[in-house]
């Protein structure tokens, strides 16, 4: 009895020492895939199972060899330090809650498409002019969990396709599968699982290896996947819908006699992460003393319609709330789909009067 | 293609070239009337449907497929009489920027006249100081692709003595109707001794290469002193059939609408297959000039498929 009395002692006696500074804390442990109280990162509820399925959907469309589960991993993993960026914690510091582990919201808008950035942001903003009076007319181009843009993998996707995790998450789902697949035919340059992943990863800024944060895209993997079981371990955040907070509904438009679908975007509403920092403060933007915007404005609710060619952001006056400028409609439209489809940022989009009005 | 940047940019427009027969867009109003006469359109190499794309995602009349249970929601086609006009739409290749295979950008004409090879003027940049040298856009203005094409400029003196005959290839192989590409010509001459220059183009048959490919950008980042050059990601996808090596070709534009900087990336993996998507290379920029200058102007993009 003496010696398990003086063993407890001694390991009580470590146990206190190991608080004391100067001595090295243990790391977090891992998460563990059979108890979802230690995973990290959360998403989602029902936009898991749209990657889960979007994922089984590109695996056997392209042929990859890894798991639905695995290649849901790898397409889930761009989305937090995409929409939430870097933090200060490291891999094995990071623990459910902080930032940078919430259930990225559908529906984030990209804040840093300025003109001091690129000159053609200039036409994102409200008749192509960064002194415009209805700046929260405001055109953003990287939308969604995975912040597809209009220059690139978002140029055929509509604002609210983007915001889906279904629509929008599919596409990254194909282009991350067929990233994978190239790099998985050529054993000689990728040899590895892990340099198949970064392959994949390649469109997105947040999970290159020289972009100084301190949680990339192959940290997150390693934390939401257990490769042991095949499982992913994401906790499913159900008030984090498909579409965030945007609602489906319908829309009087001239070019037809019955409603058409549109869908309206409230990011007032926005369900999901909204990191104050990064994503919606300052809604009316930033500007220097000079005038010129630092942050991009942040969108008052608008309408998403299509004609089918044309992707038409309504903020119309019908409820001046709801555009924030009363007696005041204006929409933009660019070509999304068919002959030439545009970049968001293309000139001479913009008409002060309305077309698109609620059903 | 990296090198000293052309420190000053000068217009040509001042310099003599109407009675070069080469120069679209400058014409004697005897050419401009047989121009206007033989104008034709030309077949844009669209980019495919969305269906086309992602089967998966776009059904066939390019609606999204939408989740199990939940009602398809699709766009009617609209009756165009009362789909509304927006400022403008009038398609000026020099401002009507589109998304093609194989290319992105403005200078892509749907209409063709001049039968011919043609420098676009407007585009072109030339060293007033330092070296001689001239980047610019050259279109295909022939009714079929061209391959092979090589730009050159007698550079002549005040005195009218030649000095010295620059000339480089284009770097895209293949270049389809109304499609516009690249050049850039470096000269050992001082710019400042070139009192005239007379251009001529010329092409080698109609080229080979892949062009049905879908040109991405990925991302673009301006340089941070001490930790970050400029960056341009891109990428591409294969529409058409398998090809040896892929090529991109950048071109940026300054307020002017001038090519002001060029560059080529090549993806070192061999043997592209249809279908494949990949990523190029990056462009990367150190000269935190240069790269200042970059991240404020519009480029162009030429996937090359080789």
């Amino acid at each position: 009895m003496k010696r398990r009395c003086w063993a407890a002692m001694l390991l009580l006696g470590l146990l206190g020492l190991m608080g004391l500074p100067g001595l090295t804390r243990p790391a977090l442990a891992a998460p563990d895939p059979n108890n979802s109280a230690t995973w990290i990162y959360s998403f989602g509820a029902g936009p898991i199972e749209d990657i889960l399925m979007q994922a089984a959907s590109a695996k056997a469309a392209y042929g990859v060899s890894v798991s639905s589960e695995e290649l849901a991993a790898i397409i889930l993993s761009v989305t937090w330090p995409e929409t939430q960026g870097g933090t200060s914690k490291t891999p094995s510091t990071i623990v459910r809650g902080d930032q940078g582990t919430l259930s990225p919201s559908p529906m984030t808008m990209g804040r840093s498409d300025i003109p001091k950035v690129r000159s053609t942001n200039v036409y994102l903003f409200s008749n192509d002019t960064t002194s415009t009076q209805y700046r929260r007319a405001f055109w953003h181009s990287g939308i969604g969990a995975w912040q597809l843009d209009g220059a690139g993998l978002g140029r055929s996707l509509m604002a609210d396709e983007r915001i889906s995790t279904w629509t929008g998450g599919g596409k990254a789902a194909n282009e991350i599968a067929r990233r994978y697949k190239y790099a998985e035919d050529r054993p000689s340059t990728y040899p590895d699982k892990a340099s198949r992943r970064q392959y994949a990863w390649g469109p997105w800024y947040a999970c290159r290896l020289d972009n100084g944060y301190n949680i990339k895209c192959k940290d997150v993997f390693n934390l939401v996947y257990s490769a042991s079981t095949n499982r992913l371990m994401v906790v499913g955040e159900t008030s984090v819908g498909r579409l965030g907070g945007a609602v489906m509904t319908n829309c009087n438009v001239p070019w037809q006699t019955i409603p058409a679908y549109c869908t309206h975007v409230d990011l007032s509403q926005a369900q999901g992460a909204r990191d104050g920092q990064f994503w919606y403060s300052y809604p009316d933007g930033r500007w220097d003393t000079a005038g010129n915007p630092t942050k991009s404005p942040l969108a008052s609710p608008f309408y998403v319609v299509s004609d089918g060619t044309y992707e038409y952001r309504q903020w119309s006056d019908q409820a001046p709330k709801d555009s924030g400028y009363a007696t005041v409609d204006i929409y933009g439209r660019r070509i999304y789909q068919g002959t030439s489809a545009q970049d968001d940022r293309v000139s001479g989009k913009w008409t002060q009067t309305e077309v698109v009005t609620p059903y | 293609m990296r090198g000293r940047p052309l420190s000053i940019l000068v217009s040509l427009a001042g310099v003599t070239m109407a009675a070069i027969p080469l120069l679209g867009g400058i014409t004697h109003s005897g050419q401009a009337q047989a121009m206007a006469a033989a104008r034709s359109r030309v077949s844009l190499p669209n980019l495919p449907s969305r269906h086309i794309l992602d089967p998966n995602l776009f059904d066939e009349e390019d609606c999204a497929i939408p989740p199990p249970g939940e009602a398809r929601r699709c766009a009617a086609k609209p009756d165009l009489a009362n789909v509304p006009g927006t400022p403008a739409e009038v398609d000026n290749p020099a401002t009507t920027v589109r998304s093609l295979r194989g290319f992105e950008g403005p200078h892509f004409a749907g209409e063709i006249a001049a039968n011919n090879l043609i420098l676009l003027p407007e585009t072109i940049s030339v060293a007033s100081e330092g070296t001689w040298g001239a980047m610019g856009l050259v279109r295909n203005e022939l009714p079929h692709d061209v391959g092979a094409v090589r730009v050159s400029a007698s550079l002549y003196g005040k005195d009218g003595t030649l000095l010295e005959q620059a000339s480089n290839s284009v770097p895209v192989a293949r270049i389809r109707p109304g499609e516009p590409a690249p050049f850039r010509l470096v000269a050992q001459t001082d710019a400042q001794q070139v009192d005239r220059v007379e251009w001529s183009v010329t092409s080698g048959g109609p080229g080979r290469a892949e062009r049905d490919l879908e040109v991405h950008r990925y991302f673009e980042v301006p340089l941070i002193a001490g930790s970050r050059p400029y960056i341009l990601a891109t990428g591409m996808r294969n529409l058409g059939q398998p090809f040896e090596q892929a090529r991109m070709i950048i071109a940026w534009l300054d307020e002017q609408g001038k090519v002001a900087w060029l560059e080529t990336t090549t993806n070192p993996d061999l043997g592209i297959r249809s279908d494949e998507s990949f990523n190029m290379p990056d462009i990367r920029v150190d000269d935190p000039a240069l790269a200042e200058r970059l991240i404020r102007m519009p480029y162009m993009m030429w996937g090359v498929g080789e």
